[in-house]
């Protein structure tokens, strides 16, 4: 009687391990490598898609809603600072464990790492042909889906008349103790600082850090703070906040210097380990597509799609000095930039 | 084989060693007590019996059922045992009835068998009425009885009671020795009593074990034990007892001569006294000395004293006897009275001087025992 | 099995089976067994990762890591930083905790009581939320009390800034008082009157008494207070980050969270830094430990202590002012802003009746994604760690009070030893321990529930030791002896009379688990949020109103559950008075 238990349970435990093995071998294996071989059943059969992403809830949360609605595919999602994301993304990697079908992040740093560990599924987008090439990866594993500029905000109320019009203005004494910035203590803010520090020269940060300027955990609250009255400027690094605040009818403004201003490539991908690799494609499309980047635009973003207006009442892009970030290269250097900027700032930068 | 049979048990906690090969036997039927100071292992012998306590050596077989051993423990639940608990563990959640009933109701009673077999058990300890009571209304009293109602219920083959009077008043404690007495007469079952109480031994027990410091000192009747302590330590314990230091200047047979300071006196040998032994101490009780030449009966011996002091005690008179420098109590009539400073005669039957060595170990341990 | 009928019993009734080898026990073996192995799992296995990580396993083996963590210059600023603020909360502990518990204990002051409950309060209260409360009173500008004392004093800036050290000290100090007030309190209750009247006796005054005899009776109280308060703010990771992230100060809590939160993450600095952690607060409690236990003259507990209050005649009333300004700093405030905030349709607007909303609770409890999902998470979580807490606190407890196992001592302190460590520092060891084989549900809501059943087990434990100290073995004993098999025994016995002991315990797990933050949030995923996450991600996009809401609801069930215990623990058998005899 033992026996027979004992054998029924190893036969148990067998079968389902293989099942399991065979679901992970079909997970991997299936999935469309293009937006031509999503098959709408397989992706509705899948249930749901887990996303990842850096973007203000309120812009997801409206992207989301007519996707769910069309295709009755429920939408879960992570949100946290581009760092969050992806750190959370390597650890359910080194665990075995991947969660996400999506990840977007305001760092292509970030994806490309991800794609440096062969985290992230080529996937051809039918988005590509509207986006421009230097603005997606040649293996089609990662396409930006959005640009943020950084921008000068400003208590419409207290500098009204004259408001710091450069960069180098704000590290003006004046501005002493009333400037704010932001970076999360995972350092999602050094970026754009250090693209303004290669492109302007590190003098204009240093004279931005000798206002000691106060520095906020997420851009939201460089508005909030500009709303109040608590600081009158800010470096704020997501126009859309800025442009969202002043539509809003709140007492602030915000400019794009003449210098140039950094811009933020927001990129997508697909994850190779998705669970849900159809309804992964399926929403991917989705998010990449004139509806949804119409909906991101919405929020208050540029989108990277040549083919979708520019946020109303904002300055095109062509208008604009965009600085760039040499990706790549902040990779590779990223300890020794995030030393450099904690050096200058003080404070907890993840370095 | 007797009924229960242990044999060599053993048992220390860390280094402190509760039993040293104990050997004992109890009867069908019979009321034996375990008795000694606290600390002295009969506290853990009893929970050996009961299945708490697993020994380090030695076996204990129950109707030839082997019970316990080191390697090989039947667990309490199934030694069809009662147990009544000093502080008498009455359950503070359940009722008078339920208490009792438990142990019907784990094995499966009918409903109202159990109701019949609980009201003739309470009504059997004196509780009727009193059923639907929580124990934190009853008095000490009425727990133990609930306690014991609780144990007997179940019709144990053995019932082991953990010192179960001495939380309870004088009085009370001795009509419930009656009581107990009585029970166990009528349901015919094995008591195995422990306590550290002579008075309660003697007045209870067919028989009493003697331990002192894990082993047993002596097993006999209670006469046995307090008229034929087998050492000083058992007629110590048994009741206030002289101890006169002595010589043994010569033996003859079951007698013996002995010297105490300027006088001899002849004495009964105990159990144990070898022909080596020189200096020994006789142990009288004080109630077998007389006071006065014509106290003496025959075959007794006269010693000459002083009276130091009395103390009147109301059925007695406490006597301070000066023998050759050492004091001897005396347990007199009220109705014969001397003066202090008076030279007097004792007068003590030679039966009741029993010479013994005097170097056994003193009973007082520190309270590592539960009892 | 072998059954033999015994010869000779009264009445022959049931048989009387054959002893069983004594290590059989069966279900007790196997019950008991288990929550040994889980508690090694839960506690032991994560600390021994702690150890591998620092080594730089799995990945490779050295002691780079260890050094690095140690070299490294905001790895140093971030030790300062934190002794610092132990040092400074451990002061202010002693400067507010001490003339209130005297204030309380032996002063004829009016409100008293108050006082006592409010200190309370503001123990219970989660310390992040606290901090919420204080950005919004001294918010370096808009802090309402900061625009107040503008107005007041005609200044155009500040004047106080909640963003410096000396904020990130007070907003802390202002809860972990609260162990340095209860241990002398308890202390001074303990000191009987003789002593003091002896004293008068001699002719000494009053204020020679209190110096010469008071003082020093209750003095290791007063130490040990005053360093379980630094130790206990080394751990709090919510307002180090709350306050210290935009005051740019980094702590060692709030410098682990970001070598791991940062990407790629570095698991080996951080268990480096965890470690470091460890050791201060291991420093802490032996230090501790030795003050209360050699230099304690009041044995506290003791039974019969006549105390007396002292007058204080005018006095009473600059006392009085001090303790209520304390409290209401350290709870009315806090929770009385958050409170408003969580009405108000803009907390910057003042309060008016068209400035009155429930938008905030609607969004907070109903409508809110992620905060919906905190809500049922952390319910869900904290009742479910509570009963494996509980239920590993019995099983541990069982075997320290009722066995004479070999090795019970060491799991006992096992049990104990989580309520020393960081939650930061236990959701490092967890990470490293469950993000792999053999159990990697990293990622999933059961890496929370390890985390909580790990980091609360202590409370259970002691909780559960308490309540079976309370019975009397024999009660169990006697149950055996009348035939109940052990498992019988403890569920007609044991189980019914140490519920109300073993309910509290349930509940002191269940009020920490419910708002946890500093191990949540290095280990929550998507979809497994918690109210403390919500809060903190709401906080992180400027959201005020709907987290004030959050924490008011937290607030209120934390607090409600604490007045529950309140009453079980005052009431019936779990009031730890006087043992269950039968």
């Amino acid at each position: 009687m033992p026996i027979a238990r004992r054998s029924m349970i190893k036969g148990v435990v067998a079968s389902c391990a293989v099942t399991l093995l065979r679901r992970q071998a079909k997970a991997q294996a299936a999935g469309p490598e293009d937006a031509a071989q999503i098959d709408l059943e397989k992706a509705k059969a899948e249930g749901k898609v887990v996303l990842y992403t850096s973007l203000d809830t309120q812009i997801v949360d409206a992207i989301n809603a007519p996707f769910t609605q069309k295709y009755g595919i429920a939408v879960q999602y992570f949100r946290g600072g581009s760092s969050d994301v992806t750190s959370k993304v390597l650890a359910e990697a080194d665990a075995g464990r991947p969660q996400a079908d999506v990840v977007d992040a305001s760092d292509l740093a970030a994806l490309l790492l991800m794609k440096e560990r062969k985290l992230l599924k080529p996937f051809k987008s039918a988005a590509a042909a509207a986006v421009a090439s230097n603005l997606r990866d040649p293996d089609s594993t990662w396409i930006t889906d959005r640009l943020t500029q950084a921008v000068i905000q400003y208590n419409s109320k207290e500098l009204g008349s004259a408001p710091p019009k450069t960069w180098a203005d704000l590290g003006k004494a004046a501005l002493n103790g009333r400037l704010v910035y932001f970076s999360s203590a995972n350092g999602d803010g050094a970026p754009r600082i250090y693209t303004l520090a290669k492109h302007l020269g590190w003098d204009v940060v240093k004279a931005m850090a000798a206002t000691k300027p106060l520095r906020v955990q997420t851009p939201q609250i460089i508005t909030q703070v500009l709303e109040r009255g608590e600081r009158i400027a800010g470096f704020l690094q997501n126009d859309n906040i800025a442009w969202r605040s002043k539509r809003q009818g709140k007492p602030t403004d915000y400019l794009f210097p003449a210098e140039g201003v950094p811009t933020e490539i927001g990129a997508c991908g697909l994850l190779a380990s998705s669970p849900r690799p159809h309804a992964a494609a399926l929403y991917h499309e989705w998010w990449m597509g004139p509806e949804g980047q119409a909906l991101l635009v919405k929020g208050g973003k540029y989108s990277s799609r040549t083919d979708v207006a520019p946020p109303e009442g904002s300055t095109p892009l062509s208008e604009l000095k965009l600085l760039m970030l040499d990706y790549a290269e902040y990779k590779r250097d990223k300890t020794k930039i995030l030393d450099q900027i904690a050096d200058i700032f003080g404070g907890e930068w993840g370095n | 084989m007797d009924f229960i049979e242990v044999a060599g048990i053993g048992k220390t906690f860390g280094t402190f060693q509760a039993l040293d090969a104990v050997d004992l036997s109890v009867e069908e039927r019979e009321f034996i007590t375990l008795l000694g100071p606290s600390g002295c292992g009969k506290t853990t012998m009893l929970r050996t019996l009961a299945g708490f306590l697993t020994p380090d050596a030695g076996t204990i077989h129950v109707a030839g059922q082997l019970f316990s051993s080191p390697t090989a423990v039947l667990p309490p639940e199934r030694r069809r045992m009662g147990m009544v608990f000093q502080n008498y563990a009455v359950w503070p959640h359940m009722s008078v009835f339920d208490n009792v009933a438990f142990g019907l109701q784990i094995n499966n009673v009918g409903r109202s068998a159990i109701s019949e077999r609980v009201s003739r058990m309470l009504a059997a300890v004196g509780l009727e009425g009193l059923e639907r009571r929580h124990p934190s209304q009853l008095s000490g009293g009425q727990q133990q009885r609930v306690a014991l109602a609780r144990s007997l219920v179940v019709e144990p083959a053995i019932l082991l009671l953990d010192e179960p009077l001495s939380n309870l008043d004088a009085k009370l404690r001795e009509r419930m020795r009656a009581e107990l007495k009585t029970l166990q007469r009528q349901l015919g079952i094995t008591f195995i009593y422990v306590t550290h109480d002579q008075a309660e031994a003697m007045a209870l027990s067919d028989r009493i074990i003697v331990f002192n410091k894990g082993r047993v000192q002596q097993v006999g009747t209670p006469r046995q034990v307090y008229e034929r302590p087998a050492n000083l330590f058992v007629a110590d314990f048994m009741g206030v007892v002289n101890k006169l230091p002595g010589v043994l200047i010569e033996h003859r047979g079951a007698e013996g001569h002995v010297r105490i300071g300027q006088q001899t006196i002849a004495a009964r040998l105990g159990d144990g006294l070898s022909a080596a032994d020189r200096a020994i101490v006789i142990a009288i009780r004080p109630e077998a000395i007389g006071l006065g030449p014509g106290a003496a009966r025959d075959r007794a011996n006269v010693l000459k004293g002083r009276l130091i002091d009395s103390a009147f005690l109301g059925n007695i008179v406490d006597h301070q006897v000066d023998v050759d420098g050492t004091l001897v109590r005396v347990q007199g009539d009220r109705l014969q009275s001397v003066e202090p400073g008076a030279e007097i005669e004792l007068s003590i039957p030679i039966a009741e001087c029993v010479a013994m060595r005097g170097d056994l170990p003193e009973h007082h341990e520190p309270e590592q025992d539960r009892s | 099995m072998q059954v033999i009928a015994p010869a000779g019993t009264a009445r022959g009734a049931p048989a009387i089976a054959a002893a069983a080898p004594t290590g059989r026990f069966g279900l007790e073996r196997i019950l008991l067994g288990l929550g040994v192995a889980l508690l090694l799992l839960l506690v032991g296995y994560p600390l021994l990762w702690l150890l591998l990580g620092a080594l730089g396993l799995p990945q490779s083996i050295g002691l780079e890591h260890l050094a690095r963590a140690f070299t490294r210059p905001q790895n140093y600023a971030a030790l300062v930083n934190t002794l610092e603020l132990a040092l400074g909360t451990g002061l202010m502990s002693v400067a507010i905790g001490v003339p209130l518990a005297w204030a309380t204990a032996r002063s004829d002051m009016p409100l008293r009581q108050l006082v006592h409950v409010l200190v309370a309060l503001s123990y219970i209260t989660p310390p992040y939320l606290t901090a919420l409360a204080y950005i919004i009173l001294f918010g370096p500008d808009a802090g309402q009390f900061n625009r107040l004392l503008r107005a007041l004093f005609g200044l155009t800036s500040g004047p106080i800034n909640v963003f410096s050290m000396s904020g990130v000290i007070f907003v802390i100090g202002i809860h972990v008082f609260a162990f340095t007030y209860f241990l002398t309190y308890t202390a001074l209750k303990a000191v009987d009157a003789s002593l003091e009247e002896s004293a008068q006796m001699l002719g000494a005054k009053r204020w020679q008494t209190v110096l010469r005899i008071n003082l020093p009776l209750v003095a290791p109280a007063i130490t040990g207070g005053a360093l379980l308060s630094a130790i206990d703010s080394l751990a709090l990771f919510g307002p180090q980050a709350i306050i210290g992230t935009p005051a740019q100060i980094v702590f060692l809590p709030t410098r682990i969270y970001a070598t791991i939160g940062s990407y790629p993450p570095r698991w080996g600095e951080a268990s480096a830094l965890s470690l470091l952690l460890v050791a201060l607060t291991v420093a802490g409690l032996a230090l501790q430990r030795g003050y209360l236990e050699q230099r304690s003259y009041v044995t506290v507990g003791g039974r019969g202590v006549r105390t007396r209050r002292l007058e204080h005649g005018l006095w009473r009333w600059p006392l009085t002012g001090f303790c209520l300004s304390v409290v209401f700093f350290s709870a009315v405030a806090p929770i009385g802003v958050l409170t408003l905030t969580a009405f108000s349709n803009s907390w910057i607007e003042p309060l008016s009746a068209s400035n009155i909303t429930l938008a905030h609770f609607q969004a907070a409890l109903f409508t809110d994604q992620v905060s919906v999902r905190g809500i049922i998470n952390s319910f869900k979580l904290a009742t479910a760690a509570a009963a494996v807490a509980v239920a590993l606190g019995a099983i541990v407890a069982y075997l320290d009070l009722r066995t004479t196992l070999w090795g019970r001592r060491l799991l006992d302190y096992l049990a104990i030893l989580p309520l020393g460590l960081p939650g930061t520092v236990m959701a490092v060891g967890i990470l490293l321990a469950f993000i792999r084989f053999p159990l990697p549900i990293y990622g999933t809501i059961w890496i929370l529930l390890a985390a909580y059943v790990a980091r609360f087990v202590p409370l259970a434990t002691r909780s559960a030791n308490a309540s079976f100290r309370q019975i009397d073995p024999a009660l169990e004993e006697a149950g055996r002896i009348t035939g109940a098999s052990w498992w019988l025994t403890m569920r007609r016995v044991l189980f019914p009379l140490a519920r109300p002991g073993l309910l509290v315990a349930f509940l002191l797990v269940f009020i920490p688990a419910f708002s946890e933050l500093s191990a949540t949030i290095l280990l929550y995923a998507g979809g497994t949020e918690t109210i403390a996450i919500a809060i903190y991600r709401l906080n992180d996009l400027g959201q005020l109103e709907v987290v004030s809401a959050l924490a008011v609801f937290t607030i209120g069930v934390v607090l409600s559950l604490a007045l529950l215990v309140n009453w079980l623990s005052g009431s019936s058998w779990a009031s730890g008075e006087t043992p269950i005899r039968g």
